[in-house]
């Protein structure tokens, strides 16, 4: 499979073809994280989450500038060097320097940009997930395109305009939410 | 931050006059904070239209990366001299004892994974009473046990709540009236709304496991698909279940 196909098949979920990915990148991925001080579950999260990353950048969002291994890659070795920093701080920063000696600049922006949007969607996950029940299935019926009188029928509320104002309501809470939490974070 | 919201809603719809939409655009041209709220709005909306298919692509990988990974053989020492064994044997003592004190002290795995959804029964109601906002405080602050028979009144009065019902399920599972709480989310399990039916079948489980029953928890599990936004909550529970 052309590297082009891999993020394709990712944002379209399709097995088969993820699964090439796997065979593609996992053993070189693993064989790194080994010699990283890192073990092959840690390689397995590490690899998942990364996928998911690309996932959050561009699918249906921003251009790829980079070949999808060489992004992989790079995506998953800032992860881990982020991972194990706390514990091993020198000689991961001189890591991370010589890393930045010897790669791409665009392609450390690239990975850059890509973890950035990955802890965005994960505060946005969050928060979401602190709102009632009644608000995420509203809110979660909206992005299926279900009409407001459908909505008000499935929710139990009395009309379409209920709808509009519970979706305001369910939005600013949300801001609220994530705004607080970003700013922890 | 309700009326800004309305606002750039309207915006990203169209659905504002061409008077309004120009002073819209002036405005975001110096506030910066609008126009940050307008990002973020606009992430939101990606988010949500992406949350299903992203959470079904998490289940997939998750299934699939024991497949690529192997788990690399421990490495024992040939030789060991009497006092590496010492070493060893004191070593092995001390990390048995910070695994039973991790063992005594974390949190069952039930209350790891029981984080309830907050109650709101007021945002739905425009005409909701003092009680009702009463009794979502109660049970948002988990005080299960009072907001229980509360509860109880509150889906006699409104029988059609899905919601309503879900929420007297979680105070009955929480007082540990598993019988009642079964009874309520399998019933819910047949609801229209797929999301309630979500709810129900990640409940029913936890309802399994805080019973002891790890073997039924585990089937009810698998019932909840790749689509589901519980699939990777349940994927993790099952990994714990082994």
């Amino acid at each position: 499979m052309q590297e082009s196909n891999y993020l394709q098949a990712l944002c379209a979920g399709d097995s088969k073809l993820i699964r090439g990915i796997y065979q593609q990148y996992a053993a070189q991925i693993q064989r790194w994280v080994l010699s990283n001080n890192g073990s092959s579950d840690d390689a397995q999260d590490l690899f998942q989450e990364s996928l998911i990353a690309i996932y959050d950048r561009y699918c249906g969002a921003a251009p790829m500038n980079y070949a999808f291994g060489a992004l992989l890659f790079t995506i998953c070795k800032r992860k881990w060097y982020d991972q194990i920093k706390e514990k091993n701080r020198e000689s991961v920063v001189r890591k991370i320097e010589e890393d930045r000696y010897q790669s791409d600049h665009v392609l450390l922006v690239d990975a850059d940009a890509a973890l950035s949007e990955q802890k965005k969607q994960a505060v946005l996950d969050k928060t979401f997930l602190q709102l009632s029940a009644q608000c995420q299935q509203l809110l979660d019926l909206l992005s299926k395109g279900s009409s407001n009188e459908e909505m008000a029928q499935q929710l139990g509320l009395a009309n379409a305009n209920a709808v509009y104002q519970s979706k305001h309501r369910c939005m600013s809470r949300w801001k609220e939410l994530y705004t607080q939490l970003a700013e922890q974070e | 931050m309700e009326n800004q919201t309305e606002t750039i809603d309207k915006f990203l719809r169209g659905e504002l006059s061409a008077e309004e939409k120009a002073a819209f655009e002036t405005q975001l041209a110096s506030d910066t904070a609008l126009a940050e709220e307008l990002a973020l709005q606009q992430d939101m909306e990606r988010f949500l239209s992406k949350r299903a298919q992203r959470s079904a692509l998490q289940g997939q990988l998750t299934q699939m990366g024991p497949e690529f990974f192997q788990t690399a053989p421990l490495q024992i020492a040939s030789r060991q001299t009497p006092v590496w064994r010492w070493a060893v044997g004191i070593a092995a003592t001390v990390l048995l004892l910070v695994f039973a004190a991790r063992w005594v002290f974390q949190p069952s795995l039930y209350s790891q994974f029981a984080q309830h959804p907050q109650l709101a029964l007021v945002e739905k109601s425009a005409s909701a009473s003092k009680s009702t906002a009463e009794l979502e405080q109660i049970f948002n602050n988990g005080d299960y046990q009072r907001a229980l028979p509360l509860l109880q009144v509150y889906t006699a009065q409104h029988p059609a709540d899905a919601q309503g019902k879900l929420y007297l399920g979680i105070c009955f599972l929480e007082e540990k009236k598993y019988t009642e709480a079964r009874q309520i989310f399998g019933a819910l399990q047949q609801d229209a709304s797929a999301s309630i039916a979500d709810f129900a079948t990640w409940y029913l489980a936890l309802t399994a496991l805080r019973e002891g029953d790890k073997a039924a928890a585990r089937e009810l599990l698998k019932k909840i698909g790749p689509e589901s936004e519980f699939s990777e909550k349940a994927g993790d529970l099952v990994k714990r279940l082994k």
